[in-house]
């Protein structure tokens, strides 16, 4: 069914801007009946595997359920040449402190379009993200078709079960033993206790920013910079 | 030339649905190829689409003087996905600090797409009230196809002058840290885009907060076994 990896006749650029010209709307409005009738086992064809991947990777593994690490559907689509977007993700919004951007970011997208793997088959994968963005990333996914990714990432389990351990233990000198600690840790209290986002807001603004604002404002004194606060 | 689109079912949500499925997209793909080669004016369809869009643009924004005064003036292409359901294409410049909807409201998207406006014809609308936003915007727009409106937006110099007046609200002046409070997302975009920038400034900072969270945290476990104790 599926036909891993290769060019796509039609992106979905392409497909959305022709959609504006009224001949090209009406050609595919007609195409899109008979779509309906002479394709339809094709299309119950795809919902069918698209529900069967969803219930295995997603549902079976714990999916749905509001615990932490999260486990997050994700499905890429093809939009043009090196171009995948995100489709769809759940549980969706993402929370505030975590944009779907820091859990899936471009290079990681391309990197799955661009890995070799068997169609249909469903691929194990982990991802260490750099700092300071430090984060372990289980994912699955399966490459349905040359269009379409459909997978799961969840945080890597492991790395969270020492430092739950330890918390009662955890002093400044722990985060200078282990430097990528403090996002792991910042990550895990943000999700566990997301009340805690209006105080590390107010003391970001209170004790932070003025001191980054008068390092710019010195560093504009030299040589003009770009400001990180826009102000 | 105007086709009535949606009454012959094409919804852009669907067709890109099933564009995900590839022996459809290449059924499309394969249909427009194979219509392309009949010379029958398709290919000019497309061609003059490219034409008009280019030569709207330069007529409603590029060529414009005005772009910055007396207002920002935002040029915007919007994409019908289905009855009442336009989204934006594109918006340039992409607005700074505000939301996209905050510049135009998607009620006044809809309201542009049922404005029954001859297509290619420009619309020059100086007083267009908007409940959402609470202010009157100039609008000047064109409906390249039932599909496609393109367009621009800036705030209205319009000021009524039989209306009541009205009492002046007290406006408070928010402090950065209530807007972040209203606002986290925003205040997060900076605070990571400081942690990108300032990585080691931005640890401390952290690890100074995570401190003292553990630190409030060990006390009230504490203060919990003391009172347990009583």
């Amino acid at each position: 069914m599926s036909e891993g990896k290769k060019e796509l006749p039609l992106d979905i650029f392409e497909l959305t801007e022709l959609m504006h010209v009224p001949e090209v709307c009406f050609e595919l409005s007609m195409r899109m009946k008979l779509v309906k009738t002479d394709l339809q086992d094709k299309v119950e064809t795809y919902h069918g595997r698209h529900r069967e991947i969803f219930q295995e990777l997603y549902i079976n593994c714990g999916g749905g359920d509001n615990v932490y690490p999260r486990l997050y559907w994700f499905e890429l689509a093809y939009f043009k040449q090196n171009d995948w977007g995100l489709r769809t993700m759940f549980p969706w919004p993402t929370p505030v402190f975590e944009p779907y951007r820091m859990l899936l970011p471009e290079s990681v997208m391309i990197f799955m379009a661009d890995a070799s793997v068997d169609a249909d088959k469903v691929v194990e994968m982990k991802m260490e993200y750099p700092m300071p963005h430090y984060r372990r990333l289980n994912f699955r996914f399966v490459r349905y078709s040359a269009s379409l990714i459909l997978g799961t990432l969840q945080d890597d389990f492991s790395q969270l079960t020492d430092m739950v351990a330890n918390l009662d233990k955890t002093d400044a000198e722990s985060f200078k033993k282990d430097p990528t600690l403090a996002m792991r840790l910042w990550r895990y209290l943000m999700y566990t206790k997301p009340e805690l986002t209006e105080s590390l807001l107010e003391r970001f603004v209170d004790k932070f920013l003025p001191t980054v604002k008068a390092m710019e404002a010195e560093r504009s004194l030299k040589a003009p910079a770009v400001s990180v606060t826009g102000g | 030339m105007k086709y009535e689109v949606e009454e012959k079912g094409l919804n852009l949500v669907e067709l890109l649905d099933y564009a995900n499925i590839p022996e459809i997209n290449a059924y499309f793909a394969d249909a427009l190829k194979t219509r392309q080669k009949k010379s029958d004016g398709f290919n000019e369809a497309i061609e003059n689409y490219r034409e008009a869009k280019k030569h709207f643009m330069n007529v409603l924004y590029v060529d414009r003087p005005d772009k910055t005064e007396p207002t920002p003036l935002y040029f915007f292409q919007l994409t019908k996905y289905g009855k009442d359901d336009w989204r934006y294409y594109d918006i340039y410049p992409a607005p700074v600090d505000i939301s996209p909807f905050e510049v135009l409201p998607k009620e006044l998207m809809v309201y542009m797409g049922n404005t029954a406006a001859h297509p290619s014809e420009i619309v020059r609308e100086d007083r267009v009230w908007s409940p959402k936003l609470g202010k009157y915007l100039e609008l000047c727009y064109v409906h390249y196809s039932t599909t496609f409106i393109l367009g621009t937006v800036r705030d209205s110099n319009y000021r009524p002058k039989s209306a009541p007046k009205r009492k002046k609200k007290k406006v408070k002046v928010l402090s950065e840290a209530e807007r972040l409070k209203i606002n986290p997302e925003l205040g997060y975009a900076i605070l990571f885009n400081c942690w990108s920038m300032y990585p080691t400034l931005m640890d401390g900072f952290i690890q100074d907060f995570m401190l003292d969270v553990l630190a409030e945290r060990n006390q009230a476990k504490l203060d919990m076994k003391e009172a347990s104790n009583v």
